[in-house]
């Protein structure tokens, strides 16, 4: 027999039995890397002002949302935040970052940062940008979504959001209708959009409360000379 | 070499015979049939309302095309939560392994106001092939369907519930409530679930009163909340008048509430519901178009498919729309109806200009359209008819004015409008009259007892048992209550009352709950 009938016949045995290997069952694919963590919290970024609030609150925390890539566990597991060179907001003092655990058996998180009221905040606006960073528990996640940041300050700004949420409802802004806004509604947060039964007794509070206020003093006039109305 | 050859041809059969093992065989010859269970119940073609606390008995009817054993069936009863606004994965429990169903309905599983669904699965234990049935049920209590009857004893108020067999319950508020309604004024039921996130979805019963105005579980009739808890800033001045909810849907079966308006002093509150997150609560006073609270609201609502609120104004003499949600400051004030030679709304009378006093205000007899009584500054009544849905291709609202010829209009104790024919009730002193809208005449009047006055009247269209539209007439001769039920035939014609029931005191509202 020459070689080429051997190896003829050689294939003919091969053969079924590779094909006979493609009926094995398959693996389940399965998520095998190591779990990370990312910043789940959108946006990812907010401005805080202790301006809304009356003197009395000293102190306030802002939220962020972090979720996992990978697994729960049944142990509770540490997030790292480092904040960024870059903050003018010094940790201990301005802030303080709250426990960032993921509890046992949980994707997310909610981890408090505490921030504080300082006198130099009157005057000034801090930045932090707080970033995750690899610990025994995580390795960062995406890489866009590393990353939360925050303003903090104790000076009356005009929201980021005015132009686009609070323009159609109260005009065109000014510092003193938005004290008195804040001051007849007791809103403190303005740089969120707001539900629509908010928005809807928001804006009625505000109307009644300027008919009352101009009913017993007179119009009331913003910095620039204008009378405060809400169209 | 004939060996070789052996060895191979072995090895390629024992291949072939292992890849055939692969082979899936669809073929569909020579297949034994199996059992099929059928089950059915005429009564899972509806829901059934079930009352807490009573025991339940469900045995639909089991065919089985091989006619096996039923110890070759394995039956399993679930129960589960079926109200979609509050999970749409409700957990299930089992609660029998038995054919029949025999349970009691116990509190803690069948939540009262919530809707359930019983589902029974038979499994042919051989075959493992499962048929099911489902059984819908609303658990509910006596008091879930009748007439709720708001009395007033000697400026305090109590409530009284007559049952669908007109038997009557007395002082059911006082039995169950201790704060105190004085001046007790009207009853207020919404016809469809509420979901405001302030309690569990369901429908809302309202007490009206000059003071001690408040929420109730609308089964239980227990106090929920007082009515300043019901808004977001309590009114300072609390003398409620209206507190309903308006749905922009015309069919029963996707009826659900938008807008809920308030008229409190005279000055509206709305809110506003349709399943977004969040508390919803009544809001600050609504402001006219003027930019201020110069109004007088008559305490009356209608709403439809495109004003989803119209209410007039005693003081500017007017109509005002309300609208249910608008990114803009226009939502919950007052507005004008649109105006001009193509959008104006109005062409019989001017919705925004109509210069009489509001008495009262009902549905007619068309879906969307709505009788409004007036009187013209020399004493002349006037029946305005509108509707609350119009088309940019008929964009007119407007439908009828006519001075009434109706004695005894302007003095009315009492009146009910339609919903199946063109007539108005009303009550003068102990005279009950059926004013034609079609021919602007009083046609037909029933005399009740002399010095028995009308105190209330109610128009239902629909019950629950399908016994056809009733008129309930409340009366009171000094010392005693009574309400009359008056069937209402095809053509709107009071005839005798077939059903009378006493031992009331002074009867303020009467309201149908189902």
């Amino acid at each position: 027999m020459n070689m080429k009938k051997i190896l003829k016949n050689c294939l003919m045995v091969l053969l079924p039995a590779l094909v006979m290997a493609a009926c094995g069952k398959t693996d389940e694919l399965l998520y095998n890397q190591a779990d990370m963590i990312y910043v789940e919290s959108l946006p990812d970024s907010t401005d805080y002002t202790f301006a809304t609030s009356p003197e009395s609150v000293v102190s306030d925390s802002i939220v962020v949302n972090f979720r996992i890539i990978g697994k729960v566990s049944d142990k509770d597991r540490s997030i790292s935040l480092v904040p960024a060179p870059n903050s003018t907001g010094k940790e201990g003092y301005h802030y303080k970052i709250g426990k960032a655990v993921v509890k046992a058996n949980s994707f997310t998180a909610k981890v408090p940062v505490y921030v504080y009221r300082r006198p130099g905040l009157k005057d000034s606006t801090l930045t932090v940008t707080l970033r995750v960073t690899e610990n025994q528990d995580f390795k960062p996640g995406y890489a866009t979504r590393l990353r939360y940041k925050f303003t903090l300050t104790d000076i009356l700004a005009k929201p980021t959001n005015w132009e686009s949420t609070w323009a159609p409802y109260f005009g065109s802004y000014s510092a003193v209708k938005f004290r008195f806004l804040i001051a007849v509604t007791g809103k403190t947060t303005w740089n969120s959009g707001p539900l629509p039964q908010d928005s809807r007794y928001l804006s009625q509070k505000a109307r009644n409360a300027l008919l009352e206020y101009n009913q017993q003093y007179g119009a009331l006039i913003d910095e620039f000379g204008q009378e405060v109305f809400f169209p | 070499m004939n060996s070789i050859y052996k060895s191979t041809a072995a090895l390629l059969c024992a291949g072939t015979l292992l890849l055939s093992s692969c082979y899936k065989d669809d073929s569909n010859e020579d297949l034994l049939p199996v059992n099929k269970i059928g089950l059915s119940d005429p009564l899972t073609a509806a829901q059934m309302v079930v009352y807490q606390g009573d025991s339940l008995k469900l045995k639909p009817v089991l065919s089985q095309s091989l006619q096996k054993n039923l110890d070759d069936l394995e039956f399993t009863w679930l129960v589960y939560n079926s109200n979609g606004a509050v999970s749409l994965a409700a957990p299930r429990e089992e609660i029998a392994k038995t054919y029949e169903l025999k349970i009691l309905l116990r509190p803690d599983l069948f939540t009262l106001g919530e809707p359930f669904i019983l589902r029974l699965e038979a499994k042919d234990k051989q075959t493992g092939v499962s048929s099911y049935i489902n059984y819908s049920i609303l658990v509910g209590n006596k008091y879930a369907t009748g007439w709720l009857v708001l009395e007033d004893k000697a400026g305090k108020g109590d409530l009284s519930f007559i049952f669908q067999d007109y038997t009557a319950e007395h002082g059911i508020y006082n039995d169950r409530n201790t704060a105190p309604i004085t001046g007790p004024r009207k009853l207020e039921i919404s016809t469809f679930p509420i979901t405001d996130d302030i309690s569990a979805t369901g429908k809302r019963l309202y007490i009206l009163a000059e003071q001690g105005s408040q929420e109730y579980n609308y089964l239980t009739m227990v106090k929920k909340f007082d009515y300043s808890f019901l808004f977001f800033s309590a009114p300072s001045v609390i003398n409620p008048t209206v507190m309903t909810w308006t749905s922009q849907y015309t069919y029963s079966g996707v009826r659900s509430a938008s807008l809920g308006i308030a008229i409190n002093n005279g000055k509206l509150h709305s809110n506003l519901v349709g399943g977004f997150p969040g508390v919803k609560k009544w809001g600050d006073i609504a402001l006219n178009p003027q930019g201020n609270r110069n109004y007088s609201l008559a305490p009356f609502v209608v709403g439809g498919e495109t004003f989803p609120a119209i209410v007039y104004d005693n003081t500017d003499k007017r109509f005002y729309r309300v609208q249910a949600y608008n990114p803009t400051p226009v939502a919950g004030t007052l507005e004008a109806f649109p105006s001009g030679a193509s959008t104006g709304v109005s062409s019989v009378f001017d919705m925004n200009n109509v210069g009489m006093t509001m008495l009262f205000q009902d549905s007619a007899d068309v879906v969307n359209d709505y009788n409004a009584i007036m009187k013209d500054a020399d004493g002349q009544p006037y029946l305005l008819r509108y509707k609350t849905k119009n088309s940019t291709a008929a964009p007119v609202i407007t439908l009828g004015k006519t001075a009434m010829n109706a004695p005894g209009i302007l003095n009315y104790s009492a009146a009910a409008g339609s919903t199946s024919t063109p007539h108005i009730y009303y009550g003068n002193g102990n005279v009950l009259s059926r004013y034609e809208t079609s021919s602007n005449t009083v046609v037909e009047t029933y005399n009740f007892p002399a010095g028995e006055q009308i105190t209330s009247i109610r128009y239902a269209k629909n019950f629950i048992d399908r016994s056809g539209a009733k008129l309930a007439v409340a009366t009171w001769n000094g010392t005693e209550g009574k309400v009359y039920y008056f069937p209402i035939n095809t053509v709107g014609a009071i005839g005798a009352y077939n059903k009378l029931v006493t031992g009331f005191s002074k009867i303020v509202d009467i309201v149908y709950k189902y």
